[in-house]
């Protein structure tokens, strides 16, 4: 895994810190989704790694000496950093698998395999499912690999 | 280290992110109608950003947005202002009151 993607990694748990209520997902497409007009998930795949890790330190640097959020109950979901961090090793272990393929490009890959649960895209993607998704994917990786 | 910067705002202004273009989830919009109905209490602020010509692009909150400006017309909704963007013309994002459910 290169090093950028590896600070893209270490960014985005500073993130989730920060703000506990992302999808991760969720969080991956706002970061760049800024004035867009097209197919949103398209674009995100096209952005290169330097490009989304500037965006995403654009945002930490903002919030920079920010206290985490205390817990609201009138909102009705929270995201675990456990869950996150889940997530985040399987992006090393598909970085590894799918080495040209740029950060934004991975979660989108990631998520198509996803609507195979629901028809959503990035943004709306589950973790529960982008997990599902991902660990499948390199679950038929190894069966294949031991067959062959 | 930039303060926080809170605003109150008529939530029907509000813009929204292009991945929440045509409005609420509905199976989310759904379960909070069920869940909080009118109640605000204790709701957190909806996070922002400030783009071009100071419009407010909703990060996170669009279910709750649509909710206070859909049940309780007229009523403001405290938003966070997490990052300025202010070369981003987010202008063709429908607002929350061109989507209401």
């Amino acid at each position: 895994m290169t090093p950028t993607r590896q600070e893209i990694l270490e960014r985005m748990a500073d993130f989730i810190a920060l703000f506990p209520t992302f999808r991760f997902g969720q969080a991956v497409s706002n970061f760049c989704s800024l004035g867009w007009e097209g197919d949103a998930d398209h674009a995100i795949g096209q952005i290169d790694d330097e490009a989304y890790l500037a965006s995403l330190e654009h945002l930490l640097a903002f919030n920079a000496g920010r206290e985490p959020a205390p817990r609201d109950m009138s909102h009705d979901d929270y995201y675990d950093a456990q869950t996150w961090h889940g997530i985040f090793d399987l992006i090393r272990e598909l970085s590894e698998l799918h080495p040209s393929w740029r950060f934004g490009q991975l979660v989108g890959q990631v998520t198509e395999w996803a609507r195979d649960e629901r028809d959503w895209g990035i943004y709306d993607v589950e973790d529960t499912d982008f997990v599902a998704a991902a660990r499948r994917h390199l679950d038929e990786h190894r069966h294949v690999s031991r067959a062959s | 280290m930039n303060p926080r910067e809170f605003l109150d705002i008529d939530p029907r202004t509000l813009r929204l992110p292009w991945s929440r273009r045509n409005g609420p989830d509905p199976l989310k919009w759904a379960r909070q109608l069920s869940r909080f109905g009118y109640s605000t209490q204790g709701m957190a602020p909806l996070l922002v950003y400030r783009c071009k010509d100071g419009e407010l692009l909703i990060y996170e909150g669009v279910t709750r947005a649509n909710r206070v400006a859909k049940l309780l017309p007229g009523q403001t909704v405290r938003v966070e202002v997490i990052a300025n963007h202010l070369s981003a013309d987010v202008s063709k994002h429908p607002t929350v009151a061109e989507k209401l459910p």
